[in-house]
Order: C-alpha cells, then structure tokens, then sequence
C-alpha cells in the first residue's frame, strides 16, 4: 500500500510540474511577444536601434525580457540580435554568414516569468507585417461598376496564376457590401473569392462572375496598422524634394519630406526613394518607379502609360485621406478622334484587330514556339511586330505596317492636352514594345539589359522569345497581356495602396499589385486589378519604407 | 500499543501523502485549463489587432460581473467564464498604457477566490 500511494504521489507531482511548465511557458511566450512589440517600436522611431532590453520588467506581472546586439562581429551567440536593417546585403548571424537578410533585423528575445524561460527568435523588416492575401481588402463597402477584371499572379516575372480574392469586413446585416453593375455589353470577372463580413445574405450582389465562389458572414481580415501620421512627422527632418515644373520629377534614392500640400505638375518617377507629405499630393501624371509615399491627407494621381514588369519595382502608397486613381479614358479620346479622321480611324481599328490576334498567338504558344527560327508561330510573331512598328515599311500582319508608331504621329498633331499626351506616349510605348532586338537595338541582349536598367521594355519578347530566357518569359507575359487590346487608351499603376480613407480608381486602369482600404473601395469604368502575390512578401513592394513588422517566426 | 501507534502513523502518513497528490492533481488540472483559457483570450485579442480593442485604460471584471463591450464585442468570448463542465474560470482583461506608443493587456483566469493565472503581453497603440 506504501510503494501504491507513493507512485501516486509521485506521478501527481510530474503532472503538477509539467502544468506549472506549460504555465509558465505559455506566460513567458506572451512576455517574449510584448518584447518583439517594443522592440518594433523603438525600430520605428530609430531603425539602427541595437541598444537592447536588459531584463526589463513587464508592466503588471513579474515577467523580464533580455535582447542583445551584436555589434562587434563575430563570433555569434545564439542569444545576440543582429540589426542589419541598413544594408541592402544580407548579414552574418549564428545560424549562418547570411543568416540575417537584407535591410532586416534578427532579433532574439529571452522571456522569464518566475524560474521559467523561453528564448523566441524572429525575423523583422519593413511590410513584415503587411502581409496581404486579397487582391482587394476593404473595411467598407466594395463598389465595382463596368467592365472589371480582378486577377492574380504569382510575381512580375512569375505569371503563375494564384486566387486573387476580395472582401469586405463590413460588419452588422449590411445589404450589398460588394456590388458590380454594368450595361449588357460589359462585364466583371473576378478569379477568387468574394467574401464579406455582414451576415445578410445578400451581402455580395455581383452579378458577374466570381470564379472562386462567393460567401457572406465570414469573419473580419485582420486589417494591418499602419501609423501614417507617426511616420510622416519622424522624416520632418528629410531635405524637400526637388520638383521639376516642367516634366517629370525623377527622386533619387533617400527621404523627402513637404510639410504640407504638394502638387507635382507632371509624373513622380522614384528610384529608391522615400517621400513624406504633409498635407495632400495631387500628381499630374503618373507615380512610378520604386520607393513609398507617405500622405498625411488626400492623394490624387494618374495612371501611367506604360508598366515595366520588373520585379523588384513598385511604389507603395500610404495615404490617411482618401486616394483618386484617374486613368485617360483614351478609347473615348480616340473614339472622338476617328469621328473627324478617317485615316486615324483606320489604323485604330486596324491596331486593335493586330493586338487581338497577337494576344490569341502569343497565348496559344510558348516561349520555344515563338522563339524558334524555324517555327511558323515565330514568323507570325514577326508579322505582328512588322504590323505594329517600323520595320522599314515592311508590310507584317494583315498587310500593315507600323501602326503604333503612326498611330503616336498622327495623335501629337492634334490639340494639346494631358490625355492627348498619354495617348502618343502609350502608343510609342507599344511601338517600343513590339520592336526588334536585333533591328532595333544592335542585338538582344542590349535590349534586355536596357529594359532592366531602365524599366523600358523595348522589344522585349522578341529578344527574350529569341534567345529562349524562359527565366524572362513570366515578366513578357505580365506585360504583354497587359496592353489592353480592346482598351488601347489603358494606363497602369505598379504597386500597393494602403489607405486608411476611400479608395476611388476610373477610366481604363490597370492597377498591377493589391489594395488595402480601411474606407469604400469604387472600381470605375473599366479597370483590372492583378494582384501579384510576391509584391506582398518580405522584400517585396513595402521593403523600402513600409512600417516594420515580424516577416517570420524561427524556430529554436 | 506500540504496534497499534505505529500502524496509525503509518496510515496517517499515507493519508496525508494521498491527500496530497490529490491536491496537486486537481491543481495541476486547473492551472493547464485557466493558461488555455487565457491563452484563447489573448490570441483572439492579439489577431484582432489595435484597431479593434477598446481605446481607453479598462478593466473588464468578470468576477464582478463587468459586461462585455457589445459594441466592440470585446473582450471576446469566453469572456466573463470558461466552465469545463466541473468547474468556472472567471477572467478579469485590463488595459493599461506602458508607453505612448504600446499598451499592455493582462488576462487573468481563476478558478477560485486565491487561484489564478496572469498573462500579459503588449500591443502597438494604431
């Protein structure tokens, strides 16, 4: 009876100090949580902090956490933190010489809550936390009206097709969260989900197709917190940018801060740079390029005429107030235009039947179909660019020639204006497009590397279709699919909105990335949203100056 | 008589030593069960992020019957009591600030008048 009640008291006692471990674990993991949050405070506020906590208490309970730098090299503990949110290289740590990434923070936190500790290791950077799922992600409601297409991607160089899904955390009962209307001849599609929060059942009125399904009463999307004001008013102390009041304004690499409204008379092209606005930003033209903008009220802009497709750019748009995408509305342009001009009628007619058969080949075949010499769907190809652009007069596809450079031509004739404008360097964008490498460029391989320099895909698939890059093919394929056969008067926009007001797009926009709205969301008269998936990930879209976030949990 | 003292203190000491396991199993039950309840509370009010707590210094008190913020629906269930079909884990979550910048949110989970289990992390301010 003596051996039976002391292996009951002895096995009670292993179950009491097992209860008492998971405690104080699940205590010290909540302690080493709060830890991670200050630590990504005072990152925010300085992101070359490496002074650390040593074991600072917690607030109302006897938790402690400990995080140390190393900023002395090697040799690496496995407890030191390693900051290398500054460089663009990725940085030694314990795990390996490339063990922390670029423009990241390794950070090690040790947890104690009574005799118990947990060490918890995470990886921080800029949008680490900004992970988006949706192509679309609203707070209110989502109202999309003409033709609309909603679609996703894998990643600029990566065509891959993934869910591109929408929805709404509208809460309550709410009838008609997410709405699409149009006229019989247009149409909306959308390849993912539908989904909203309210529990009315007709919550989500489309009416279009919805190729992932629709469903209402779903819970809310986590809505990550961006603190613009915040931001905006740390980079005070950034020089003004230089504004070019005569065309574009090109910002180099660093910060820039207005202290209040900024209009920028033509487009804002960045180039690593970071622009803080207090006040509204009203762009002329278009916002391109690569860095963040922050605004602190409204954002105006437009769309741009052309996409690059390279797949380390896009901007990344913080706004407070309310953000106005406008496209050109260029096919009513051009519509008004072939009333009075025959000639120009003609060729626009004749580009779009060119661009429709292109579209239908270039999707019918691959990069070693449209790249082999010997192939009849690469001499077709040809045909089609000889059809779109100066090949010496040469007559391509449907007995035509260089239609989208005469197109540019006849188009600067007309009345100046800003949608005039767009229209020539739309088409002398396409013209580029469908150029020879060898033609044109003195070789394929120039025109490859111009285009990833300079963003300028000039005759890019005939460069890449011929020297077989399949490496190359998915970034074609993002941008050649994009030109809007039917819509010639599209224009684009490369990267994320974030806005904690309305998001309003119109008028023949191609908006390449995804959208975070804390306010409505209105998709107006022709617009396609692309969500690509990679934009979203830790060095993507948010890596120059998005707000630092956990990328990922390491185990230990 | 010597015998009989012995035998008793023997099985005196047996009690005692039964009683005792008993104790730290029933215990050893109720801490696991009040960390996963608090653990449930404080995950649910982590993923919902600082847009969605309540913005000022509170104390929601279940033990004295504190109501949930109905329009916040906050603090989420099982928020004011967890029972696991024998017992009630009665939670009390506090805010409060530490900083401008983070705030601090306790959940504490008992299971009578002494017991309980405290867990507290920090979130961003929005």
């Amino acid at each position: 009876m003596l051996v039976m009640v002391l292996g009951l008291f002895a096995t009670t006692r292993g179950q009491f100090s097992l209860s008492r471990n998971y405690s104080g674990q699940t205590a010290c993991l909540y302690v080493a949580e709060a830890a991670i949050a200050d630590a990504i405070q005072e990152l925010r506020q300085n992101a070359g902090w490496n002074a650390g906590f040593n074991g600072k208490p917690m607030q109302n309970s006897p938790g402690q956490y400990w995080v140390t730098f190393n900023t002395t090299g090697p040799p690496y503990s496995n407890l030191q933190s390693v900051n290398n949110m500054g460089n663009s290289a990725a940085a030694a740590n314990y795990r390996s010489p490339t063990g922390v990434p670029a423009r990241s923070v390794s950070l090690v936190v040790r947890a104690r809550v009574g005799t118990t500790e947990r060490v918890v290791e995470v990886i921080l950077c800029r949008g680490g936390d900004l992970e988006l799922n949706h192509a679309m992600l609203a707070e209110q409601g989502i109202a999309m009206q003409g033709d609309v297409l909603i679609d996703g991607i894998a990643g600029l160089s990566d065509a891959t097709r993934v869910n591109a899904n929408v929805h709404t955390n509208v809460s309550g009962a709410l009838a008609n969260t997410v709405t699409w209307s149009g006229l019989p001849t247009e149409s909306a599609l959308v390849d993912g989900r539908v989904t909203s929060t309210s529990t009315n059942p007709s919550a989500i009125n489309m009416g279009a197709a919805v190729l992932g399904g629709s469903q209402y009463g779903v819970p809310p999307a986590r809505f990550p917190s961006v603190d613009i004001p915040g931001t905006i008013s740390s980079k005070s102390a950034a020089p003004a940018p230089a504004i070019n009041m005569g065309g574009a304004t090109l910002l180099p690499s660093g910060d820039y801060y207005v202290a209040g409204n900024l209009t920028v008379p033509g487009d804002l092209e960045l180039n690593g740079a970071n622009l803080y606005v207090n006040g509204d930003l009203t762009v002329v033209g278009s916002i391109s390029g690569d860095g963040s903008v922050f605004v602190q009220d409204e954002t105006t802009f437009s769309g741009d005429a052309n996409i690059t497709g390279l797949p380390d750019q896009g901007i990344a748009l913080f706004s407070e107030g309310s953000v106005t995408l406008n496209g050109f509305d260029g096919n009513n342009y051009l519509s008004t235009l072939a009333a009075t001009d025959p000639v120009l009628a003609a060729d626009w007619a004749n580009a779009q039947a060119v661009l429709a058969d292109f579209d239908a080949h270039f999707k019918a075949n691959t990069i070693a179909t449209l790249g082999s010499g010997v192939d009849p769907a690469r001499v077709t190809r040809v045909e089609m660019q000889k059809a779109l652009t100066n090949f010496g007069g040469a007559p391509g596809h449907l007995g035509q020639s260089n239609l989208a450079g005469k197109l540019a031509s006849q188009i600067a004739l007309k009345p100046a204006g800003p949608t005039r404008d767009f229209m020539v360097k739309k088409f002398t964008w396409v013209s580029d497009m469908f150029k020879g490498g060898g033609t044109h460029y003195g070789g394929d391989s120039n025109a490859i590397t111009q285009w990833q320099l300079t963003g300028n895909p000039g005759a890019l698939l005939d460069s890449v279709a011929d020297m077989n890059r399949v490496d190359l093919w998915g970034s074609v394929s993002t941008i050649y699919t994009r030109i809007g056969f039917d819509r010639l008067g599209t224009s684009y926009f490369q990267g994320a909105v974030y806005t904690n007001g309305d998001f309003t797009a119109s008028n023949e926009l191609v908006i390449v990335g995804g959208l975070m709205v804390r306010g409505g969301v209105s998709l107006n008269n022709g617009i396609q949203l692309t969500y690509v998936r990679d934009m979203f990930e830790p060095g993507g879209v948010f890596s120059n100056g998005g707000p630092i976030g956990v990328a990922a949990w390491m185990s230990r | 008589m010597i015998a009989f003292g012995v035998v008793a203190v023997a099985i005196l000491a047996i009690l005692l030593v039964f009683t005792r396991g008993l104790e730290w199993f029933v215990s050893s039950t109720d801490t696991t069960l009040a960390s996963a309840t608090g653990r449930q509370v404080l995950d649910e009010i982590r993923q919902r992020g600082p847009e969605r707590l309540p913005a000022a210094n509170l104390t929601f008190d279940g033990r004295a019957g504190n109501p949930k913020d109905v329009a916040l629906d906050f603090p989420p269930d099982p928020y004011p009591v967890a029972n696991d079909g024998t017992r009630n884990y009665t939670m009390v979550v506090r805010f409060s600030d530490v900083n401008p910048r983070l705030r601090s949110v306790l959940v504490e989970v008992y299971w009578n008048e002494r017991s309980h289990v405290k867990l507290e992390t920090y979130v961003a301010r929005p």
